[in-house]
């Protein structure tokens, strides 16, 4: 009976956590709308990692996945009042930020092939299990990397990056299987 | 015989895709197959590798401090483009100035005219101004 209590207590105590979570997020969202810097200020900086992160696993390397964030960051403030909330925040910066790096794609900006080959092998910082992760990643082309990110890491649904990537859903599960293949091949010649 | 073991293969290896992209463990029936198919306990085994590789990527962001957002927004709001309501404002001042001016030298009244030019570019300033803090919040 103990046990059930202490169980309905945890249950009760998380929900409220999550929920006073949304709360103070929906909060900070509506005030940042209104013009109130600290607020978007706030947000910002709670999902900066979610970006920064996003984009060092893209491009493999750091300083272009700063720059990357802050362009995205400068972006969201741009159009914070289009900002609907029909989804997280984050996943609305995560939609800005792969448009955004799939149109430095296609201005060249970023060198597909230069990715993660000089941006890793000449950062000495990086130890040997990070130079081998973005390798690894490196085999895929952007257009099955992306998907894979979002869904391996991030654990977004195949609707969501169906809508992130405005492709259909069975072209997100068959970009996922195939960068699986890929993957899988890379490391049978890495093992090699 | 061979052929149906072979659709169920491959059925299998969807299913270990789809397990290994949500993280999810696999049932029963799946793991009996495993033990009996060499080439999908393979198959699950790179997956595991594959995992494992993926999975050691140490990421040390540093999130930085609430001004350096405060930064952003402030340079977001000084590169900021003119508002079509602003422009309106300041071309309207343009061409209320020249206006007025013109009136009041072809009608020989340049003291009346100073102050009335004077009086509306100092309106139309001031709401420029406003909706500009308007529009920057």
């Amino acid at each position: 009976m103990a046990n059930r209590e202490k169980r309905k207590f945890d249950f009760d105590g998380s929900l409220l956590e999550d929920e006073k979570q949304t709360f103070v997020n929906n909060l900070l969202i509506e005030r940042a709308k209104k013009g109130d810097k600290e607020a978007l200020s706030l947000i910002l900086q709670k999902n900066y990692a979610i970006v920064y992160g996003y984009f060092l696993k893209l491009t493999g390397q750091k300083e272009l996945a700063y720059d990357l964030t802050q362009e995205t960051l400068l972006k969201a403030i741009e159009n914070i009042d289009k900002f609907s909330g029909n989804s997280k925040f984050s996943t609305w910066l995560i939609t800005i930020g792969t448009n955004l790096f799939k149109d430095n794609l296609r201005r060249e900006k970023i060198n597909e092939n230069k990715l993660a080959k000089i941006g890793i092998f000449e950062n000495s910082t990086l130890v040997h299990s990070e130079i081998e992760f973005f390798n690894i990643l490196d085999v895929l082309t952007p257009i099955k990397k992306i998907p894979i990110v979002l869904k391996y890491y991030y654990g977004f649904t195949y609707e969501e990056i169906a809508t992130i990537l405005e492709i259909p859903v069975g072209t997100v599960r068959s970009r996922l299987h195939n960068a699986i293949k890929d993957l899988r091949a890379e490391l049978a010649n890495l093992r090699r | 015989m061979r052929s149906l073991t072979k659709n169920i293969c491959i059925e299998i290896e969807e299913y270990l895709y789809e397990a290994f992209l949500n993280k999810k463990p696999l049932n029963e029936n799946i793991l009996l197959h495993l033990e009996e198919c060499s080439s999908c306990s393979q198959m699950r085994a790179e997956l595991q590798e594959l995992d494992t590789e993926l999975t050691p990527l140490k990421e040390e962001i540093a999130t930085p401090p609430l001004w350096y957002f405060a930064k952003l927004i402030e340079t977001n709001q000084k590169d900021r483009k003119l508002t079509f309501k602003e422009s309106f404002l300041f071309l309207s001042l343009g061409f209320a100035v020249v206006a007025i001016a013109y009136i009041g030298i072809s009608r020989d009244m340049f003291f009346q005219i100073t102050m009335l030019s004077s009086l509306v570019s100092f309106i139309l300033i001031i709401s420029a101004i406003l909706s500009g803090k308007e529009s920057r919040g």
